[in-house]
């Protein structure tokens, strides 16, 4: 096998890999479905809250 | 006490999201590369071949360097969580005081005993066996702090040896919570996976930049040598990390359903695709490599059939369940699940084309081996086809239980893709020795030529370290999200503002953010290195004349 071998910069070499391969996976991981998980708000009951209010709060959670 | 801090506008959980994971990525390579140093040191003085000598010497080189970045880097990271998150710090530091002053001991003991091992090389040259022994200690030290730091971070997780309140009652509880054995086993080996992809990739870098033929030689053998430990390590890596989903399941339901169902996911999808990655870079890389040994061609016709079936795995592998599809798209199909896809992207198709990608690469590699050889024992034909047989039998049984679990339940189809682990380590234990041997003092037709590679299975050796670390980034954002909104699973909460898992795609903004910082610290290791080696070189040069 006669290959014919060029000296490269490994700097060039390198961060061009490392920039190409990370580019590929970002891409991948932005074009598929994106799901948020957010922490459900905190639950208050006092001893104030009309029935109306407690009903409201019973439909939300 | 504030229960969070946020630094010139940007969010805490963001700056110790980066320090952490270019902290664990810098320890997992400092782990990793005293091991081999150690293994390819015993190798040379067993075999009294200078070459493994030098290339012990020379990953050496790398662990002083990337020590101490590795230590400023822990530092920053340790006075973010005490600046960023004082509450959280202050009761993880009540529960594991003690193991963090035992911390500070192994990391002063590591530091001396890796001085010690590259300093003295050339001085204690003649006293090898004390060299090695202070190369053990210096594993010691590095595995141990790594058990250490595991504790913490599987506790975070699945919290044992405290009560619902918090309170701590036992430490070592604690520390052996479900999820530490599982973590250590599973690190260890990534560690040395990652370790060689990195090395494989300075030997590539290096290999493309030579100035001369023995240069080029050097570094395709020392390329070799990294890419032969990251294919033994990552082979047996997805059991080990099969143990530790399994415990998280046993542990808490809830969170494995989050990792594997929930909210994350469509994550597999994007691991699946990394990991098809490095298996088919891998397998390439040997590929290509057999055109520098003489008798390989010979097995070159095996290529195409393998290359096949590891495409097609690959392909099932990252085949989503459902689709991303428009209300319109999805009325067309008919259905909630696409037909074909319904089919592949469950769970029993995934588990069977792993395990026979994981097999076919084995296959890669023992064809690899073989390349120049001619069998020598009697019995090398008998031998080679109960070899054939047990790979041809497990094959078509992973197949076998891969479709009968569509057809059970569950519980049952979990059962099975344990035997389906079970058969391919069967396949390593028995056919590893069987094909030692058979090609027992065989008849070597061919010699390796060291350096005639291809630039592009360089690049593929760059390509697949690039994907190793990407993963590594990817994997520890999954493993910290199954927490979703707690620092300390349902024991402490996390109230900041950023307490929410990001999605997949924010995430993989950050991991690539990681990942070029990362590489551009590894260049400086690397340059380090070289500048090391190119200084002691003319010093040999002005010494000889």
């Amino acid at each position: 096998m006669a290959e014919k071998y060029k000296k490269k910069n490994p700097v060039f070499v390198f961060g061009l890999t490392v920039l190409l391969v990370s580019l590929l996976y970002t891409l991948i991981a932005n074009s598929i479905p994106q799901i948020e998980f957010r922490p459900p708000e905190k639950v208050k009951i006092t001893p104030d809250m009309s029935q109306m209010d407690l009903a409201r709060m019973g439909k939300r959670y | 006490m504030p229960d969070h801090i946020t630094l010139f506008g940007i969010s805490s959980r963001e700056i110790l999201w980066v320090f952490a994971q270019l902290h664990l990525n810098l320890a997992a390579f400092v782990i990793a590369v005293p091991t081999f140093a150690l293994i390819v040191e015993i190798i040379g003085f067993k075999t009294r071949d200078k070459r493994y000598d030098k290339l012990a010497k020379d990953f050496a080189r790398l662990i002083t360097i990337s020590l101490s970045l590795t230590s400023i880097l822990g530092a920053i990271f340790l006075f973010s969580i005490i600046a960023l998150y004082p509450k959280f710090f202050s009761y993880f530091s009540q529960v594991f005081s003690g193991t963090m002053i035992f911390y500070a001991m192994l990391f002063f003991g590591e530091f001396i005993s890796a001085y010690l091992y590259y300093y003295g090389w050339d001085r204690l040259k003649d006293k090898k066996l004390l060299h090695i022994f202070i190369g053990f200690f210096l594993n010691i030290f590095g595995i141990a702090i790594m058990f250490v730091a595991n504790a913490w971070v599987t506790f975070m997780m699945m919290p044992s040896g405290v009560k619902e309140t918090g309170e701590l009652y036992s430490l070592w509880s604690a520390i052996n919570n479900p999820g530490w054995w599982p973590l250590n086993v599973h690190r260890l080996i990534a560690n040395l996976a990652f370790g060689g992809a990195i090395v494989a990739a300075y030997a590539a870098s290096n290999f493309l930049s030579a100035e001369n033929e023995n240069e080029r030689a050097y570094y395709d053998w020392m390329g070799y040598v990294g890419n032969f430990i990251a294919v033994s390590a990552i082979i047996p890596l997805p059991f080990a990390g099969y143990w530790f989903g399994l415990e998280i399941y046993k542990y808490d339901q809830q969170m494995g359903i989050t990792l594997m169902g929930g909210v994350l996911s469509w994550l597999w999808i994007l691991q699946a695709i990394i990991i098809g990655v490095i298996f088919l870079g891998i397998n390439y890389y040997l590929w290509v490599g057999m055109e520098r040994i003489k008798g390989a061609e010979r097995y070159r016709k095996y290529v195409p059939a393998l290359l096949l079936i590891m495409t097609i795995c690959f392909i099932i592998w990252f085949t989503p369940h459902s689709l991303v599809a428009s209300l319109e798209e999805a009325r067309k199909i008919g259905a909630t699940f696409h037909p074909l896809l319904s089919v592949l992207g469950i769970m029993t198709a995934k588990n069977t084309v792993v395990n026979i990608m994981i097999l076919s690469t084995f296959l890669s590699f023992i064809i690899y081996r073989r390349s120049s050889k001619i069998p020598n024992t009697s019995w090398a034909r008998f031998g080679n086809f109960i070899f054939f047989s047990i790979i041809a039998v497990v094959a078509g049984y992973i197949i076998y239980l891969g479709i009968k679990g569509y057809y059970v339940e569950t519980t049952v189809r979990i059962n099975y893709s344990m035997y389906q682990v079970l058969s391919v380590l069967f396949v390593f234990i028995v056919c590893t020795p069987l094909d030692i041997a058979i090609y027992h003092k065989s008849k070597v037709i061919g010699s390796i030529k060291w350096g005639r590679m291809p630039p592009r299975s360089q690049y593929m050796l760059i390509v697949i370290a690039v994907s190793f670390t990407w993963l590594m980034g990817l994997m520890g954002f999954a493993r910290s999200s199954s927490r979703l909104n707690w620092h300390v699973y349902k024991i402490m909460e996390d109230t900041s503002p950023s307490a929410f898992v990001p999605s997949l795609g924010y995430a993989a903004k950050v991991v690539s953010l990681i990942t070029i910082i990362f590489f551009i610290m590894i260049g400086f290791i690397f340059f380090i290195a070289n500048t090391l080696e190119q200084r002691q070189e003319e010093k040999l040069k002005f010494i000889q004349e």
